[in-house]
């Protein structure tokens, strides 16, 4: 109960922030010039409002997770509100959660408004939508999977770190985790045992964003058998578990000077 | 026999300084405290003594490197002891996106009250605290004071039987001192026990109980005021006119110390016995006394003694 | 609390493992690559790269070679993604020289090493060609690829005229292209070419598959030496020979001939030909 108390605060804190505003804007008139783009290029206008839309989605969603989780333990240690919270009857666990679902929270009311968008492009330009456009609204879910993956790597630094170097932490992380793949088959293909397990290490250790991987799919309408969601909702969601509960136990330990 | 509602046992805190965290800095060396309910109780030292490390560690902020601590028989470190705490940290800054209401309504939520009583609570502080007018203003446009007001609020909304209160009056101007003070024997009035740490001597001689003092991390005197030091009489002060300050030096003795200040001589005794011989050559010299005055040793010289700096005097030395 | 802590984190690692597996399971390890069939095309990537497009032209190449390294571990056959990765590739960075190099030699190349599509490695090189006129290798890759897997040796001979107008050519450009259309395709040439090639190898892969091919040309001049000595024997003895085993037992051989990968030649008194051992890794074409 008292996570859910955090959490809302949180949302409120976020909801206040003029970077996120900012940032929103921008993403939804992004979305809004898909449709400018699709005039001036060949090719199918729908499948790129697609692309674009959630490319965007992801992206902003990504700048926002990162923005704002390196800050959210972060602030409150620097600006020494954990003094007064902390001393209240609420378990150091029970704060992270709740700063972690705050966030999740905003940026599910983000994700939501920009799927919206997307939709509403797609209205305009076609007057109607097609069965195959439900994976949109499906495509919208997993990247906020990916984007609460995102919130919980950035608050894990922000739980020992500085914002900068948090930042700089996700951000390559973030990167990686893209090309997480493609480390994997450079270690299957490499002759070097060494490189094989330094290799398979990495895979199974650093997020693999490339679970998360159907935009490309969905903007052309290819059918995805739901047991790839279902899978790919999974990874993400253990996932930034596991990592909560590797920040829990940072939180824990710390001394608050 | 009144109840004990904080204990500590040889409560100590190293910290580890340095680039490799090698070098340790001792913060605080095996405090024994015990504060009995409904007192007010004061934690006294210099800049750097140790105050905020024993309040940390009470509110288990820091852990401890030695030693335990328990608030009303249970340990710091359990939800149950801080249910029944409050705690005002030094110059505290709180969310400033939130106004007054939502914030106190935030902290009251995290007690487990349900809405409607939470609602009441949180209006019956915002008048107490006489920030009432303002709950609708974000707190990023609260002066100091108002801020300070807000603090204890929050400190006190959950009901605590205990509040800690880490420098409370820090920046306040003589009204809000007033204000803050009132409070906390308003506090004390109503059966709560306050423990608060300071480093203003004036605070703790006109609200404490009992006092500890603590220099280095280390306590160097603890009780009440009167047994930590005596109120007897220290010294003599006389204030004379028409002698010079060279024949009085001579007429007065070693012991004594005279400053001159426009026309008159301002003499300090050490003891009441050597008064009326005084007074005697004076009268011969034809001097004017002009007044008498036995100073008693202040709390401010008992506490510069303990820690150990050159003791100050109301006049510089000649 | 925190020996909680522990044993959830251990508990989720091990359903991350667990998950990921079946997620591999499903889609396939290549997926990354795969997805490189549902992009637009070259250009929507560059375009959407936003300046990055030298990075991922880099990314595209190594997942081109990764590709290609797979595919060659999985011992299959197929490579189709080969060239849209490449194309991507070079589309978004035109001077990824060593991409075109790979791509011409593994397009063309035959199954199982490559994607048996020598047209499309043409039309990669004239790409390359066009975006990096002073590129001369580029020429004597074509070239190459003309002569030794489209067959056509005019068109390789132009393309090594063409090439050797560059004053920082290689010397032999000139003289082996009116050796081209003069003789048309020899082994001393083809030799030549190859020693070129490896000389001149950019990757690993490359090197590797320049050296299998010249050891092909060491074991085909090898057939035809022991092909000839056969015949001399057959006219000496007055009778046909079975087999190399009986030559050496005759003691005309000291020991039987081996392939340039050690593996025994073996002659098929049938078609009357030396050939190579079924298990022989020496490559057949």
């Amino acid at each position: 109960m008292k996570v859910l108390h955090i959490a809302r605060n949180t949302f409120r804190e976020c909801v206040r922030d003029k970077v996120l505003y900012n940032l929103v804007i921008f993403a939804v008139l992004i979305i809004v010039s898909s449709l400018i783009l699709g005039a001036i290029t060949i090719g199918d206008v729908k499948q790129i409002i697609i692309n674009l839309g959630l490319s965007t989605i992801s992206l902003f969603g990504t700048l926002i997770a990162i923005f704002i989780g390196i800050q959210l333990v972060h602030k409150e240690i620097d600006k020494k509100t954990v003094y007064s919270l902390l001393s209240k009857p609420v378990a150091r666990h029970e704060f992270i959660l709740g700063k972690y679902l705050g966030l999740s929270m905003t940026l599910a009311v983000n994700v939501c408004v920009m799927i919206l968008g997307v939709y509403s492009a797609i209205l305009y330009l076609r007057h109607s939508f097609q069965a195959s456009d439900v994976q949109i609204l499906l495509a919208g879910v997993l990247i906020l999977i990916e984007l609460m993956l995102v919130i919980a790597i950035a608050l894990l630094f922000s739980t020992f770190s500085t914002p900068a170097l948090s930042a700089l932490f996700a951000f390559c992380l973030y990167i990686i985790g893209h090309f997480n793949t493609d480390i994997r088959q450079y270690g299957l293909s490499s002759d070097s045992w060494v490189t094989k397990v330094v290799a398979g290490a990495m895979y199974y250790l650093l997020p693999n964003f490339g679970n998360f991987d159907i935009i490309s799919r969905t903007a052309h309408g290819q059918f995805i058998t739901s047991d790839i969601y279902l899978f790919a909702a999974t990874y993400g969601l253990i996932y930034s578990l596991g990592l909560l509960f590797i920040a829990m136990w940072i939180f824990r330990k710390r001394d608050f000077k | 026999m009144p109840q004990v509602v904080i204990r500590t046992e040889g409560l100590s805190k190293t910290y580890r300084t340095g680039f490799w965290k090698t070098k340790p800095v001792l913060a605080l060396d095996n405090l024994n405290l015990e504060v009995f309910e409904n007192e007010i109780f004061g934690c006294l030292g210099p800049n750097g003594a140790g105050k905020s490390t024993t309040l940390k560690l009470l509110m288990s902020l820091i852990y401890p490197t030695a030693g335990r601590a328990e608030i009303l028989g249970k340990s710091v470190f359990s939800l149950e002891a801080r249910r029944h705490i409050g705690y005002l940290p030094e110059s505290p800054y709180f969310y400033e996106y939130l106004t007054a209401e939502e914030f106190l309504t935030y902290y009251g939520s995290l007690f487990g009250y349900s809405k409607a009583e939470l609602k009441s609570r949180v209006d019956h502080f915002l008048k107490l605290t006489d920030v009432f007018h303002a709950r609708k203003l974000q707190l990023r446009k609260f002066s100091k004071g108002m801020l300070q007001r807000v603090g204890i609020a929050q400190a006190i909304i959950g009901d605590p039987k205990v509040v800690f209160l880490d420098e409370p009056m820090s920046g306040l101007d003589p009204i809000g001192r007033r204000e803050v003070r009132n409070l906390v024997l308003q506090l004390k009035r109503e059966g709560k026990t306050i423990f608060f740490s300071t480093h203003i001597l004036n605070d703790v001689e006109t609200l404490c109980d009992r006092i500890a003092i603590l220099n280095r991390g280390m306590v160097i005197g603890s009780g009440t005021l009167n047994e930590l030091f005596s109120q007897e009489v220290s010294h003599v002060e006389v204030v004379i006119s028409g002698i010079a300050a060279e024949r009085l030096r001579e007429l007065a003795g070693p012991e004594a110390s005279v400053t001159q200040s426009g026309n008159h001589s301002r003499l300090e005794l050490p003891a009441q016995a050597l008064l009326s011989g005084i007074v005697a050559e004076i009268e011969r010299a034809a001097g004017r006394i002009i007044s008498i005055n036995p100073m008693r040793q202040t709390m401010e010289d008992y506490f510069l003694k303990l820690v150990g700096k050159p003791e100050r005097r109301a006049t510089p030395r000649p | 609390m925190n020996a909680v802590l522990l044993a959830l984190l251990l508990l989720s690692g091990t359903g991350v493992y667990w998950i990921q597996n079946a997620i591999d399971a499903r889609v396939g390890l290549f997926r990354s690559t795969e997805e490189a069939l549902y992009l637009p095309s070259g250009k929507v990537i560059k375009m959407l790269s936003l300046g990055h497009s030298g990075l991922l032209a880099d990314v595209y190449w190594m997942r081109a070679v990764q590709y290609y390294g797979g595919k060659r571990l999985k011992d299959e056959k197929r490579f189709d993604l080969l060239d849209p990765l490449i194309g991507i590739a070079t589309t978004l960075d035109p001077q990824l020289i060593h991409a075109y190099r790979f791509g011409a030699i593994f397009l063309s190349e035959r199954s199982p090493i490559g994607a048996e599509q020598p047209e499309k490695a043409v039309v990669l090189l004239k790409e390359g060609i066009k975006h990096n006129p002073d590129e001369w290798p580029l020429y004597r890759d074509l070239g190459f690829v003309y002569y030794w897997y489209v067959k056509d040796y005019r068109k390789g001979a132009e393309a090594f005229l063409e090439g050797s107008k560059n004053p920082k050519s290689a010397a032999w450009m000139k003289t082996f292209a009116a050796e081209l259309m003069a003789k048309g395709g020899s082994r001393e040439s083809a030799r030549f070419l190859w020693q070129q090639f490896y000389g001149t190898a950019d990757t690993e892969q490359m090197k590797r598959n320049a050296k299998e091919n010249l050891l092909r040309l060491q074991a085909l001049d090898e057939m035809d030496i022991l092909q000839d000595f056969i015949s001399k024997i057959e006219v000496r003895l007055g009778r046909p020979v079975e087999s190399i085993e009986e030559l050496v037992k005759l003691g005309l051989l000291k020991h039987h001939p081996l392939d340039p990968k050690g593996f025994t030649y073996t002659y098929n008194p049938q078609t009357r030909n030396v050939q190579l051992s079924p298990q022989s890794t020496v490559r057949r074409f």
